[in-house]
């Protein structure tokens, strides 16, 4: 590690040149009619659905199928939108917490010695493929009310590949700053930043090999933590030095007030993630949505909890209300990547993958996760409600669109807890 | 290790499908070991508990086993996996070195730099399912760190504002001497006297050429027809043959050669000659005014490298003699990169040209890139004919121009001086009643008054009126007016609101603010604060105020919270109770630390829910058509600070002391603190201070610079993680390439090590000096130690820290109680009841009591507003204090107290399955195994009017309920007696559907005794006492150790208790116990 430390800092102009020609040279080429890479979003919430309103009925499978009531807003895309009814993480145990391993399928006692243990998520399985070429590898949203939101364990959606949580952008003004806000400080200064930032890493490891020395080997392994989070920072360096010179892409939307709650938040956040996607800032997305201050952007006095555990009265009509709301944004944020074309006269929608839902069905139900798709990117097939065997692992969809969206299957043979690919579900 | 006697259970039913031959779904049962020693068997069996549960296995069309066996065989099961989980989810008995969690690093950067910090900024910890000190699920990511880096730098600044004085600056000054503008001049004139002598010679070559013969009669005819004017004779040039052109001559042709050569000689000349003769242009400058051309603005330039922060501009001016007023104004101001000037002050000039005046100006520079500023006359800037017209008034007057008025000397810009003054203490106190009045007022005169008015003009003349559209507008005022106007006229009405201002609900005037600066209590009026902004530091908030006679005494509590955000944000702070009345009032007063940005609104309202408000309102008015009259009145609000004093936090020492200078010197210092006893190398020390040599050379000053590497130390390992290596610092090399799983070795602690696993142990906190300092291998030292420790406030970071984890507070928040059906069960009462256990603990813990009285006690712990909930009489007032309660008593012991009873609940019912399965795993120390995941809900009950004990009897209709409910359920239905928030009552109500059913407590604990109800229920919990005891060791154990309790604890669990048994369970035995054990000395 140390010497790819010294490397950067004494070759940092060297290595920034044949990134930028080929970061100019895609630019060149994509001017003339060149496919439009693929995306892939995941919108997940906690606290589950109402189970009676829905699902669509289970005796209405295939291309025919009528809406179940809390999906009828989506009724314009019945068409491109597929229903999954079976799926589970077979290791999840705890029902508040609705999306720490929705994307993983992890076992949180995979690891002796430890009572909690995640692994990768889909998205960033995506992302080491997707990441490369963008000036962020990926964007975690994130909302400000984690805490009444019933997500667990996580700091977004995204585990690295070690299992670790990763950060997301709390709000959307500091996702449209990350995406859109050039630096006002000049180039020099910036570089200046980046070399007193790896000086200050410097500094710390040097402590941490004074730490190390004499360590148990289970105080090295914690301790090894450390060293990698300092590893993760020096690569996300190398990146932003990659990207010192090109200028951010001009945003397509005007900044967001800020304190937007509940539902005004979702449909800000859904406007930024075409945005990002529209100005190639990332193609890997992933928000976890605010569930409780968007009961309270309803109007609903219902704490969210309390409407996980509904009964027939209030908590059921703000579960039910919930369901609704949830669903008429998504249909505006399809109805936005329908209308965002590419330069080849496609549009976003073609070319991006969106799996929509929670690792909680309903109460504390942990099977039949909730599962929407959408979108042409990973050749499912679209407009169709598919009851797949019970306990069928979620990580099986999750596979089936990696491959769908063109990773190598002999590369990425499996994915959590997954036993194959979903064939019902390859268009 | 799982009884032979159910190998003939797992024989019949399930190992004719998963054989060797089968394996039926993949799935082998015939090899499988009856022990759980590995995660992969764990998951098997596992597997095999869920399929049975679920009633999965074996399939509806096989044999099914009897109802008996197969209970028996899924109890042992699932007592199996608990132990397994347990034993597996255990490093085998080893402490993970590990990082402070929360709560740790806000009390640590707390004892280091005397400020809070809002660590709620790091992700949470734990979650886990164990303890926040459990080192294996304290994790470290790259975001973490920087969020280290961040939050240490923001501690840093705020410790710099409070404690460091702000060392001298580097002096920064320049003078600019304006005489060099003259130069400019001086050269403009020489352009004006060349243009003028080549005007000269050209037309002196035009008329020769004129004046040739074979010109003679044209220049005859050209002279005639313009009065033989000269200049038309000029301007003819190109008729005249052998005339030169005026480009000949520099000029582009004869238009720019007349007013090049003659008429700006002419007209501007003469003034120029004046200024550039003026004798005292060798030592300054005039200011000109704008027409002249000559020195209408003097400039000058802030280097671009100075940062920002406040200056000081000086410049030396005088005005002449015999200059009238109106001309001896100057105006300053900045200048920006297209020209234009803005003026930001204006300066009457009294010095003269032999004692010129010394003007200072104020300047604060900002990041702004456009350094550029400039003096100029005042008068003439403001319109172009303006100025001309000065010009020729004066020209006419003198033939020269206007007076030179003006003189500049030179222009001075320096640093100004940064001796921060010292901090004053500031007292604001505010009559509410001033704004109250005014909000009231000017809402009921305006909106509802005023609204009302135009509305019935509308409705007589179907005119528009001001805010009134339309009829529905017209008529929703009118009902406006009438449904909260007397409401409004009554506040307004009462004497008391001529002195003071009422708090009421729902609206009117439903909270009294107070507000630091710059916050302001409304839109309505503005405060006049003594400062613009309150310094952050230690502040007293203060109050008068009274509760109205004749009020329900429950009404007489007031809620003070912070707001930060919108008109609806309060963060629940302090809830008091009101014994002074309008009459009498009482001052209450609240220390709070007022950061940045931290909140600097504090709200004051009576204690409720809001969210009842308008339906109270709405009761009242119907029935007096005015709302709830009000229980609280407020005299005066008031701020004080920042304080110096006693606080605990004054006595930090700075990170830097005045005038130091060393950087190494003072990172060591800081690093060696903040290292709790451990020595940072050398290597380490060098690059920090790299660090700060770097910022310095970036231009910055020692006090911002030194930050750099301070904040780094704060997200260096040796602050962030709590090491622990022992006696013998290193060790060989052969012992570190050991990495056989065999057991680690168990090395002592040192000294530094034992001494903050003790501190973070019972104070959440790093170690103080004392500490340090004390030799803890010394039994009676260890003991006294541990005593100063727990009476410190410090350890009430221990109670509730500890308490809230070991007896999962945390489900109290999981529920919003309905307030319409708990009305009394507000946020404060909330808040009161889980103080009510961190109370009953601390207090046993500091005065030597038994923790067999948390079990049953003749003795609650009570405040003013928890006794009335509890219809406790006599207790009044906001302290925690013991009260005896009278027998009989349901309360004494956590079985009675609010917090508990309101976990078992969902906020609408009381949940008996909660609070069995709670009584059984905290209390009797025989904990049911967590509940299958997608075991299904009772729907079918769902909204069918019966009792809970009836839908409750479905658990014991299938057998795999069955094994854990009837351990659980009988101990819950015990507990009926107490509703969903913890009150007691007779009978059980549905409000939902209107039914009533009486409670039933009596039950039997399984396998044992039975009891016909609570209070039989209690005393058989309170016989328990020893389970209870080793139920809270091993959840100290695992709290003080930073790992879960193993089963090679079970020695250690055995000694205390039985050390603790021996002196009655005091609590404070259970600590000592375990602090002086080998275990807790060594890693």
């Amino acid at each position: 590690m140390k010497t790819r430390r010294h490397f950067l800092r004494s070759t940092g102009t060297l290595i920034a040149l044949p990134a930028l020609e080929s970061i100019g040279f895609r630019r060149f080429s994509q001017a003339g009619v060149v496919t439009p890479p693929k995306r892939l979003v995941f919108l997940g919430f906690g606290w589950g659905v109402t189970n009676e309103t829905w699902f669509p009925d289970v005796k209405q499978t295939g291309a025919t199928w009528n809406l179940p009531e809390g999906l009828a807003p989506l009724a314009r895309h019945q068409k491109d939108i597929t229903v999954v009814q079976g799926c589970s993480n077979k290791f999840a145990n705890e029902a508040h917490w609705g999306s720490t391993f929705w994307l993983t399928g992890a076992n949180r006692y995979s690891q002796p010695g430890q009572s909690f243990a995640n692994s990768i998520s889909a998205d960033q399985v995506a992302a080491a493929h997707f990441g490369r070429d963008t000036r962020y590898t990926s964007i975690q949203l994130n909302t400000p009310d984690v805490q009444n939101s019933g997500h667990g364990p996580g700091l977004s959606m995204a585990w690295d590949m070690r299992g670790k949580p990763m950060a997301g952008l709390e709000n959307p003004v500091a996702a449209f700053h990350r995406l859109f806000s050039n630096e006002t400080t000049s180039l020099e200064e910036r570089q200046a930043m980046l070399a007193q930032k790896r000086s200050v890493l410097d500094a710390v490891l040097e402590d941490a090999k004074r730490v190390q020395n004499g360590l148990t080997k289970t105080d090295t392994d914690k301790l090894d933590e450390y060293f990698q989070s300092i590893r993760d920072i020096e690569t996300r360096l190398g990146k932003d030095e990659q990207w010192l010179n090109v200028p951010k892409g001009k945003p397509p939307i005007p900044e967001p007030d800020p304190g937007l709650a509940g539902r005004e938040e979702i449909q800000v956040m859904y406007d930024l993630i075409v945005a990002a996607l529209q100005t190639d800032s990332t193609r890997v997305l992933t928000y976890r949505q605010p569930v409780g201050t968007l009961l309270q952007s309803l109007g609903t006095k219902v704490a969210p909890h309390d409407m996980s555990h509904y009964s027939p009265g209030d908590r059921m009509a703000a579960s039910q209300k919930r369901d609704a709301i949830q669903s008429e944004l998504l249909a505006g944020l399809i109805d936005k990547l329908k209308a965002a074309r590419e330069a080849d006269g496609t549009t976003l929608f073609d070319h991006i993958a969106l799996a929509y839902g929670s690792n909680i069905r309903t109460i504390h139900y942990l099977d039949n996760c909730p599962t929407l798709l959408t979108g042409g990117a990973a050749k499912l097939k679209l407009g169709h409600h598919l009851v797949l065997p019970k306990d069928t692992p979620l990580c099986n969809v999750w596979l089936t669109m990696l491959h769908g969206l063109g990773l190598d299957p002999k590369q990425v043979e499996r994915h959590g807890d997954s036993t194959g690919v979903v064939k019902e579900l390859q268009a | 290790m799982l009884d032979a006697r159910h190998r003939a259970f797992f024989k019949d039913n399930c190992l004719s499908c998963h054989n060797a031959a089968k394996q039926k779904g993949k799935v082998r049962l015939d090899d499988i070991a009856f022990t759980v020693d590995t995660v992969e068997r764990a998951d098997l069996w596992q597997k095999v508990l869920n399929s049975i549960n679920s009633g999965e296995m074996p399939p509806e069309d096989e044999p099914q086993p009897p109802a008996g066996s197969k209970t028996e065989f899924l109890d042992d099961l699932s007592r199996m996996l608990v132990a397994a989980r347990d034993q597996l989810g255990d490093s085998g008995g080893e402490i993970a070195m590990r990082r402070l969690n929360r709560r740790e690093y806000q009390n640590t950067i707390r004892d280091l730099l005397g400020v809070d910090i809002n660590a709620r900024e790091l992700p949470a910890d734990g979650g886990a399912g164990t303890f926040d000190t459990v080192g294996s699920s304290l994790f470290m990511s790259s975001d973490q760190f920087e969020q280290y880096l961040a939050l240490g730098g923001q501690a840093l600044d705020e410790h710099f504002a409070r404690y460091v004085e702000a060392p001298p600056a580097k002096p920064l000054k320049v003078r600019i001497e304006t005489e060099g503008t003259n130069q400019r001049i001086v050269k403009g004139l020489q352009e004006r006297t060349d243009a003028r002598e080549r005007y000269l010679k050209w037309t002196a070559a035009v008329e020769a050429a004129a004046a040739t013969p074979e010109n003679a009669l044209l220049a005859q005819q050209i002279r005639s027809g313009k009065k033989d004017d000269p200049k038309h004779l000029h301007s003819q040039w190109r008729r005249i043959k052998g005339s030169p052109s005026p480009t000949a001559f520099g000029f582009t042709d004869e238009i720019h050669a007349e007013q090049m050569g003659r008429r700006d000689w002419e007209h501007f000349v003469p003034h120029h000659r004046a200024y550039v003769e003026h004798p005292l242009t060798r030592t300054g400058s005039f200011l000109t005014i704008d027409d002249a051309y000559v020195n209408s603005r003097q400039l000058f330039q802030v280097p671009g490298d100075w940062p920002p922060g406040e200056y000081v501009i000086r410049v030396r001016v005088a005005v002449m003699d015999g200059i009238p007023r109106e001309r001896r104004f100057v105006e300053f101001g900045p200048q920006d990169p297209s020209g234009v000037c803005t003026v930001s002050s204006t300066h009457e000039i009294t010095g003269t040209a032999t004692q010129p005046q010394l003007l200072e100006i104020p300047l604060r520079l900002t990041d702004s890139k456009n350094r550029l500023f400039m003096f100029r006359e005042r008068g003439s800037h403001e319109s172009d004919a303006g100025a001309s017209h000065l010009f020729a008034e004066a020209r006419q007057r003198n033939g020269v121009g206007p007076e030179l008025a003006l003189w500049i000397d030179w222009i001075e810009v320096e640093r100004a001086g940064e001796a921060k003054p010292p901090v004053k203490s500031i007292k604001q106190r505010r009559e509410v009643e001033l704004h109250a009045n005014a909000m009231v007022g000017g809402t009921y005169n305006g909106y509802f008054k005023g609204g009302h008015e135009e509305a019935k003009k509308f409705l007589e003349t179907r005119q528009p009126q001001k805010g009134i559209a339309d009829e529905q507008e017209a008529k929703f005022r009118v009902r406006a007016f009438e449904e909260n106007g007397p409401s409004f006229e009554r506040y307004l009405n009462d004497p008391l609101t001529k002195t003071g201002a009422y708090l009421t609900i729902y609206n009117v005037h439903t909270e009294e603010l107070i507000t630091l600066p710059p916050d302001q209590p409304s839109g309505w009026l503005k405060t006049k604060h003594e400062v613009e902004e309150a310094e952050s530091g230690e502040y007293v908030l203060r109050f008068r105020i009274g509760a109205v006679q004749g009020t329900p005494k429950d009404r007489h509590f007031v809620e003070l919270g912070s707001r930060q955000g919108g008109p609806d944000d309060f963060t629940l702070m302090q809830t008091f109770q009101i014994g002074g009345t309008t009459g009498a009032p009482q001052i209450i007063e609240l220390p709070v630390s007022i950061s940045a940005d931290g909140p600097r609104t504090f709200v004051l309202r009576e204690k409720r829910d809001v969210k009842l408000d308008h339906e109270l309102y709405t009761v009242a008015r119907k029935e007096t058509k005015v709302g709830p009259p009000s229980a609280l009145w407020i005299d005066w609000v008031e701020w004080e600070g920042p304080l110096e004093g006693a606080d605990v936090r004054t006595r930090i020492p700075p990170v830097l002391s005045s005038g130091e200078a060393d950087p190494r010197a003072v990172l060591e210092r800081f690093a060696a603190r903040a290292f709790r006893g451990k020595t940072p190398s050398a290597a380490y020390l060098d690059k920090l201070t790299a660090l700060h040599d770097a910022r310095i050379a970036a231009g910055d000053s020692f006090d911002l610079a030194i930050r750099e590497p301070l904040s780094a130390i704060l997200a260096s390992p040796g602050f962030l993680y709590i090491q622990e290596i022992g006696v013998n610092q290193t060790k060989s090399q052969s012992e570190k390439e050991n990495i056989s799983p065999s057991p680690p070795l168990a090395f002592s602690l040192s000294k530094a090590e034992l001494s903050s696993r003790l501190s973070y142990f019972l104070w959440s906190a790093p170690p103080d000096a004392p500490l340090l300092a004390a030799d803890l291998t010394d039994p009676d030292i260890l003991s006294r130690e541990v005593d100063r420790m727990l009476s410190s406030p410090k350890a009430d970071e221990f109670v509730s820290g500890f308490v809230h984890q070991w007896l999962h507070l945390d489900r109290l928040d999981f529920f919003q109680f309905d307030t319409k059906q708990f009305r009394d069960f507000d946020e404060s009462t909330k808040a009161a009841a889980r103080r009510e256990v961190y109370e009953t603990f601390a207090h046993l813990l500091r005065n030597g009591g038994s923790l067999s009285r948390l079990l049953k006690s003749d003795e609650v712990h009570v405040n003013g507003l928890l006794a009335t909930y509890y219809g406790i009489e006599g207790v009044s007032g906001d302290g925690f204090r013991p009260v005896k309660v009278p027998a009989g008593s349901p309360r004494g012991g956590l079985l009675g107290m609010a917090a508990v009873l309101a976990m078992g609940s969902n906020g609408e019912r009381t949940s008996p399955v909660e609070r069995g399965a709670w009584v059984l795993r905290y209390l009797l120390h025989n904990p049911p195994p967590p509940a299958p995941p997608n075991v299904p809900q009772l729907d079918r009950l769902n909204g069918k009017p019966i009792s809970p004990r009836e839908r409750l009897a479905a658990h014991q209709e299938e057998p795999q309920c069955l094994q854990c409910h009837r351990k659980i359920d009988p101990i819950g239905f015990g507990l009926e007696n107490f509703n969903a928030a913890g009150k007691w009552r007779e009978v059980d109500y549905d409000p939902k559907t209107k039914k009533e059913w009486p409670i039933d407590p009596a039950g039997a604990i399984h396998n044992g005794l039975s009891f016909k109800d609570y209070f039989e229920l209690r005393d058989l919990v309170a016989a328990r006492e020893e389970d209870f005891a080793r139920g809270f060791t091993e959840a100290l154990i695992e709290y003080a150790l930073g790992r879960p309790y193993g089963f090679t604890d079970e020695a250690l669990a055995g000694g205390i208790v039985a050390r603790a048994k021996s002196r009655d369970y005091a609590i404070r035995e259970f600590v000592m116990a375990l602090v002086a054990s080998e275990v807790f000395g060594r890693k």
